[in-house]
């Protein structure tokens, strides 16, 4: 019976319902080769033993722990998936390990979501740190190339800082203990901030840091703490626990030293000047206020007062020329008065009254002298002159009148 | 006083020479003080050393 031939998409999409029905989870581990992590973000890369080999593909938004190497051996999981366009099988991974890690991984991803559940690696629960750390406890491998990278970078940086240097183990089974006796010890001291760290290594030399009672420690500090371990790529569980997670022991000894000493210096110069310039410029607008809204003032001030004075200047005057006043008015008063007294006080007033005055030879004739018989007097009234002759005197001569 | 909170009063004393409320005796007074702490701050940046406090010693005398 003849049949009608397939074309080849349905044949592949045939290969391809069957193939990824039966491998949708595939779990195997091998040995990577052909490696490349394309600009894209995606990892592409085959799985091999002896004798065979399969393709595999790591999409970008898959998360990858470490750094794919060839012939790094892994275990892998995910599912299989026909690429029809190449006629090609492959394995899509969702997760990939290395091999002999598994189970440390297994832990590692159970103890973080144990202690993400219980809220240790909540955001708000991180510290701030010092703008300006000036005591800093650092516990650490006192051998190796980390210890003497924060060091130097903090002496480069800002050497006044003050570091509390607690030698500690960080590899091997009695690290965990010692770390957290580390954190213990430094917490004694009134630090600024702790880094606990060491530099890169496998997995396992880093495990430490993976363990519950570090995490422990670190979230019962007093102190804030920078986790610095290992390199850029390596994430511990004191990462995410500690306040400020650093890419690598001297990111920590860069992040406590935010503002270098030259960065300060040069900070204090431009202070200092700033200083000057605005007290010169106070200065000055000072003066300037003094010499145009100043001095106006200033003239108000004056004239205000010079118009007061001439003000009290006005009214002694006047007070000076009522006193002159009254007395020149008083001073004619007693004039008049003396003036009538005066009046009254003529010789010749009495004739007014009808009284004459008797004169001989152009004199008056004084009382005491008795005028000769027949010699010529005269008689002198108010409006006319009577000239007569004596013809006798007696003594006393009004007695009998 | 330390150097942080030198830090801070030099920042203190900026701000009232630069503000309008003060008088101008005051902020003679508040500039000199700010030019002295920040030539002890220099001097102190001039002259400081690293300094590295091992602490094991303790830690051995005490377990």
């Amino acid at each position: 019976m003849a049949t009608n031939p397939l074309t080849i998409s349905e044949l592949t999409d045939e290969i391809k319902s069957i193939l990824e029905n039966k491998f949708f989870s595939v779990y195997v581990t091998g040995e990577i080769s052909n490696y490349k992590h394309h600009s894209s973000g995606h990892h592409y890369f085959s799985l091999k033993d002896e004798n065979s080999q399969i393709s595999c593909t790591i999409w970008r938004n898959t998360s990858v722990n470490f750094s794919l190497k060839n012939g790094m051996k892994v275990i892998v999981r995910g599912e299989l998936s026909v690429y029809a366009v190449q006629g090609k099988y492959q394995i899509i991974c969702t997760s990939i390990l290395p091999e002999g890690t598994g189970d440390l991984y297994l832990a590692f991803e159970k103890l973080k979501s144990e202690l993400s559940e219980k809220g240790y690696f909540a955001q708000e629960r991180k510290r701030e740190l010092p703008l300006l750390p000036m005591k800093i406890g650092i516990a650490t491998s006192p051998t190796g190339a980390a210890v003497q990278d924060m060091f130097s970078t903090i002496e480069r940086r800002f050497c006044p800082t003050e570091i509390y240097f607690r030698p500690t183990l960080v590899q091997g089974e009695a690290a965990a203990l010692d770390i957290v006796k580390a954190i213990s010890e430094l917490n004694e001291y009134d630090l600024d901030v702790i880094i606990i760290g060491r530099g890169g290594g496998s997995m396992e030399d880093l495990w430490c840091f993976n363990m519950e009672i570090v995490a422990d420690a670190i979230y019962n500090s007093k102190t804030p703490i920078i986790s610095a371990v290992g390199h850029e790529t390596d994430f511990t569980i004191s990462d995410f626990v500690a306040d400020v997670r650093a890419a690598t022991p001297t990111a920590a000894a860069e992040i406590c030293t935010p503002i270098s000493k030259v960065e300060f210096e040069t900070r204090l110069i431009a202070t200092k000047e700033n200083l000057f310039t605005q007290i010169n410029a106070n200065l000055s607008n000072l003066k300037k206020f003094l010499q145009s809204t100043g001095s106006e003032i200033l003239y108000r001030r004056l004239t205000e007062k010079i118009h007061f004075h001439e003000q009290r200047l006005d009214d002694r005057q006047n007070q000076v020329e009522m006193s002159l006043k009254n007395k020149l008015e008083k001073f004619t008063q007693k004039l008049d008065s003396l003036k009538f007294s005066l009046e009254s006080l003529h010789p010749l007033q009495p004739l007014e009254k009808g009284f004459a005055l008797i004169r001989q030879k152009n004199k008056v004739l004084k009382p005491n002298k008795v005028p000769a018989v027949n010699s010529e007097l005269e008689i002198v009234r108010k409006d006319d002159l009577i000239i007569a002759k004596v013809l006798g005197t007696k003594l006393k001569m009004f007695d009998n009148v | 006083m330390k150097f942080e909170e030198k830090l801070l009063k030099i920042d203190e004393l900026v701000k009232l020479v630069n503000s309008n409320n003060e008088s101008i005796e005051d902020q003679i007074k508040y500039y000199e003080e700010g030019l002295k702490l920040i030539e002890e701050c220099r001097v102190f940046l001039a002259n400081a050393e690293q300094k590295i406090i091992d602490i094991s010693s303790k830690s051995a005398n005490t377990d």
